[in-house]
């Protein structure tokens, strides 16, 4: 009834029905990536001679990697809270992610949060979940450490607008009746955006100095979350093939992890700063 | 939480000697291979032959039931909440609502179930019998870069140290007064960051000193670096990668080249 239902449709379409090309092509992609990486280290051994310079990453990178997938993976051992069975289980590990996105960088986010959670996975006696957690993680860390590492400023005022205003309007527009008082369902949402938009820069001017580092950090978190918990709920559905219910009761459970987990990592990139100097030279 | 739990197991079975290169394939086979079939017996039957596997490893009964604990509440999930969720079908055998219960929609159920159990526990064939050296060889030789190698294998060393680590920090502010047990969930995940903050710092400063530790070694001065042991495929190891490629490509072959359903 609207615009929405064709929306959610084309976007169903698009994303995913199982003869999309769309989607073929995104897993067709993933694979081949993961086979030109091993064919690459085939020819670059073969190649190699004794004397030849070795092409290898720097021993720091090394380390650095080595060091914070293992704690990310020690970090959701660790906090590991299990809770009664239709809850699964809840834990820390988020944090580490988003510390390592956001105090880190992009790479770290993506490749230490996915591939330590996942380890993490396996130990817990969860290993089914291992490939879509090292999906979903990475994402998340990808997502995190692009958005939440952008500079903060007084230009975030009238984007921090725009973002609340679009959710705000899109939240209204769902039980919307087409037609509401006489006048027609965009003209509602439009006031409805430009209400929000100068409300929230108002509050930016009032308290400019928290908001403006804030809101990068923020945003990131939250982008990185939503792109989480639809990464679980579509391996969860598509490729576990578990149901529609078990699908959706994870939902809730993972929304939490990323609040927690996005509110003590966002606290944490800030009290390791402090406390560990050396890490803004990384 | 004190103990970490190393799923290796030491023991000098046929699975332990065989090549972990073919028990990688394996793993990948038998989890495609719980993908194409389709049919509730069928998959029974991969599941039993997994449990054979496990059994001829000498799993000790500890850790198949650690693996199976969470597994089996997984099954139980997905039998109860299907049926719930899924209203197509004829046979129809209760309704309340708009929840209809079918019996197809319950045989769907089972069959889901038991897939998930073919792909949660064939893993556990790999790790209890493999260790993390060999595996992380095995990936090397594999054509993996031998420096993404070196990462696998450092993150997997240092997990057990950074657990026990995160014990002895929380066991020493825990003595500070600070409380881990009691309170919600936010008040206890909000507790955390005393725990996290010099877990991180420590680990950070560890990740300095292994850099110097790889350089004052020369690590990456010689390109074609050697190993002391070298993987080698032997006669038995190319016996259980033919049983295993049959094992595959016959039902694959049969569902979809001559359409028998499996």
């Amino acid at each position: 009834m609207g615009l929405w239902d064709d929306v959610g449709q084309t976007l169903r379409d698009v994303f995913f029905s199982k003869t999309s090309p769309l989607a073929w092509f995104l897993v067709a992609f993933l694979l081949a990536l993961i086979v030109y990486h091993f064919y690459r280290g085939f020819k670059e051994r073969k190649r190699l001679g004794t004397s030849a310079q070795a092409n290898f990453v720097s021993p720091k990178t090394v380390a650095l990697y080595g060091i914070l997938t293992a704690l990310t993976a020690a970090v959701t051992y660790a906090s590991y809270l299990p809770f009664s069975p239709t809850k699964g289980y809840f834990n820390l590990g988020e944090t580490m992610v988003f510390f390592s996105a956001l105090a880190i960088g992009w790479r770290e986010g993506a490749i230490c949060g996915g591939i330590g959670s996942a380890a993490a996975d396996i130990l817990l006696g969860s290993g089914i979940y291992a490939p879509i957690t090292a999906v979903a993680k990475g994402a998340e860390g990808f997502v995190t450490g692009i958005i939440g590492r952008l500079k903060g400023g007084a230009h975030w005022g009238p984007v921090l607008g725009v973002v609340i205003g679009l959710l705000i309007a899109v939240a209204a527009s769902w039980p919307l009746p087409g037609r509401m008082f006489g006048v027609d369902e965009w003209i509602v949402l439009v006031i409805l955006f430009l209400v929000t938009w100068v409300v929230v820069l108002a509050l930016f001017q009032r308290w400019k100095d928290i908001l403006s580092i804030a809101t990068p950090m923020i945003l990131g978190i939250a982008t990185g979350g939503a792109v989480m918990v639809a990464s679980y709920f579509l391996g969860e559905y598509f490729l576990l093939n578990v149901g529609l219910g078990k699908a959706l009761a994870e939902v809730p459970i993972n929304v939490a992890q990323v609040v927690i987990g996005g509110t003590i990592g966002g606290l944490l990139s800030f009290y390791v700063r402090r406390s560990y100097p050396a890490l803004a030279n990384q | 939480m004190a103990g970490f739990v190393d799923l290796y197991t030491e023991a000098d079975t046929f699975l332990h000697r065989m090549d972990p290169r073919v028990k990688i394939f394996a793993v990948l086979l038998l989890s495609l291979l719980a993908l194409v079939l389709s049919n509730l017996y069928y998959l029974l039957i991969l599941l039993a032959f997994i449990f054979l596997l496990l059994f001829l490893a000498r799993a000790t009964f500890s850790h198949t039931m650690f693996a199976l604990k969470f597994v089996l509440r997984f099954m139980a999930l997905i039998i109860i909440l299907w049926p719930i969720f899924d209203p197509s079908g004829t046979p129809m055998l209760a309704s309340l609502g708009p929840i209809k219960i079918t019996e197809p929609a319950i045989w769907r159920g089972f069959t889901s179930a038991a897939r998930v159990g073919c792909l949660a526990t064939v893993w556990y064939i790999l790790m209890f019998t493999t260790s993390q050296r060999d595996l992380v060889r095995a990936l090397v030789k594999m054509g993996l870069r031998f420096d993404f190698g070196l990462t696998l294998a450092i993150s997997l060393r240092f997990l057990p140290t950074f657990s026990a680590l995160i014990d002895s920090i929380k066991d020493a502010q825990r003595a500070r007064g600070l409380e881990l047990s009691k309170g919600g969930l936010l008040k206890i995940s909000r507790n955390y960051v005393a725990i996290l903050v010099p877990t991180i710092v420590a680990a950070l400063r560890t990740a300095d000193a292994l850099s110097l530790a790889l350089q004052s070694r020369a690590y990456g001065a010689r390109a074609d670096r050697t190993y002391l042991r070298d993987l080698k495929m032997r006669v038995s190891d190319g016996i259980a990668l033919g049983v295993l490629v049959a094992a595959f490509v016959l039902p694959v072959l049969a569902k979809y080249a001559f359409n028998v359903k499996l």
